[in-house]
């Protein structure tokens, strides 16, 4: 390395700090202990650094210029309550734009006539909160008119007379009415919370687009029941129990069945 | 803002050598004060978002660094100098020379630098980073950064220089 070389590398070498540790630097600091005039050209440069630096740094800053900032910064600041307000706003927008977009991007279920009756199975099944206790068919239509449910059901005659009406539930399938009466039919009682064992299903006939529109009943295994289907006028039914196709026949008319 | 990183406590630690390096930029005190509070205010918005908080002192010389370059506008393109084409002729300026004159005669002789040069020889003066840390300071290679400042050490010494004959001439006249 030459005397120059040496210059051009030392030139932008600063005393004091990580520079001594740059092995770019180190191999011209040894060509300086090699060589007494760029040795001493050297010591010069650093007696001029700290000179210039120590000038430099003599800049004065304005007096109370720290506190200005820190005040400024708490101008700026928003309050706490302001930010629980905009933090607030924006969970319900979110909440709301989620809903949105779920709502409509949501697949669509199922509209057929299997899917109403496995759904209606596995609220009978799964348990319900009952609506109206009572055992009175006159009591649970009047029930269910005041609230404005589906009442205008025909309850079939065998059911009238060999199950025991327990009450009912009016609930909802796809944003349609649906109106469930509970029976039991006198089997043991496993669950006390839920003596039903037999249900009436009705709805209204266009509650699913292949919805059977025969008077008599449609045998069809659903999940862990047996149900029967039928429609009468504007309302469909399913009656629905666990067994067969022959018990359940035992609460449909006689008529219907044959 | 990190755990230990409150913004008093970084205000505290860096106003004094950001207002410094801003004065050396600008040469005006006024704007030196827009350019500091400008960049702890960027600091208070944006300062959480720095995760490795032994990066807050460059950040914070970035940041000031881009508010001085954008708030000159600079539209041209600097040329880029590699160190080994700058000229090795740097002026004979003795320290002693420099010890006589005044903190504000030196602080007006960088003011003079060309801006280009300005800010790397303000941080080759005022502070201590390492090259690396300088070059991503100033956006720019270090190959650059250091050919940057022997053409501005250069230029600042031979204004130093030029300021000493002048002074010099003018006590011999009185």
């Amino acid at each position: 390395m030459t005397n120059d070389q040496a210059k051009q590398i030392l030139q932008l070498y600063r005393p004091g700090t990580a520079d001594a540790a740059d092995p770019e630097f180190a191999e011209a600091l040894e060509a300086c202990e090699r060589d007494a005039a760029l040795k001493q050209w050297f010591s010069n440069h650093c007696a001029l650094y700290a000179a210039i630096r120590s000038k430099l740094k003599k800049i004065p800053v304005p007096e109370g210029f720290k506190e200005q900032i820190i005040a400024e910064r708490q101008v700026h600041r928003t309050p706490v309550w302001q930010k629980v307000v905009l933090a607030a706003g924006a969970l319900a927008v979110a909440c709301m734009a989620i809903m949105f977009v779920s709502s409509h991007i949501r697949p669509s279920e199922p509209h057929d006539f299997a899917s109403f009756r496995s759904y209606m199975g596995g609220v009978a099944e799964k348990g319900y909160g009952m609506d109206f206790n009572s055992s009175d068919l006159d009591a649970i239509r009047t029930f269910l008119a005041q609230n404005k449910a589906i009442a205008d059901y025909v309850v079939p005659e065998n059911l009238q007379k060999n199950a025991k009406a327990l009450g009912c539930v009016s609930t909802s399938y796809q944003g349609k009415s649906v109106t469930m009466v509970c029976f039991q039919t006198g089997r043991p009682v496993t669950d006390p919370a839920h003596p039903s064992d037999l249900w009436l299903i009705i709805a209204a006939n266009t509650i699913a687009k292949d919805t059977p529109q025969a008077a008599k009943p449609k045998f069809e295994k659903s999940n862990d029941l047996i149900t029967a289907s039928w429609t009468v006028g504007n309302r469909t039914y399913v009656l629905a129990t666990k067994g067969d196709a022959q018990f359940l026949s035992k609460y449909l008319s006689a008529a219907a069945v044959l | 803002m990190g755990p230990g990183l409150n913004f008093e406590s970084v205000v505290e630690r860096f106003y004094e050598p950001l207002f410094q390096f801003a004065f050396g930029l600008t040469h005006a005190e006024a704007d030196a004060c827009d350019l500091t509070q400008q960049t702890f205010y960027v600091w208070a918005t944006k300062g959480h978002q720095l995760r490795d908080q032994t990066k807050v002192k460059t950040w914070l010389f970035t940041t000031l660094h881009r508010a001085f370059l954008e708030s000159r506008r600079r539209q041209v393109r600097f040329p880029h100098y590699e160190l080994d084409e700058v000229p090795l002729d740097l002026p004979t300026l003795a320290p002693a020379t420099v010890n006589e004159l005044d903190s504000p005669q030196v602080i007006e002789a960088l003011g003079q630098v060309d801006e280009l040069y300005r800010a790397p020889v303000a941080l080759f003066y005022l502070e201590d980073c390492p090259y690396k840390e300088i070059a991503e300071i100033l956006g720019i290679p270090i190959g650059t950064v250091k050919s940057r400042m022997a053409r501005g050490i250069a230029q600042l010494q031979t204004i130093l220089t030029r300021g000493d004959r002048e002074s010099h001439r003018e006590r011999q006249n009185d």
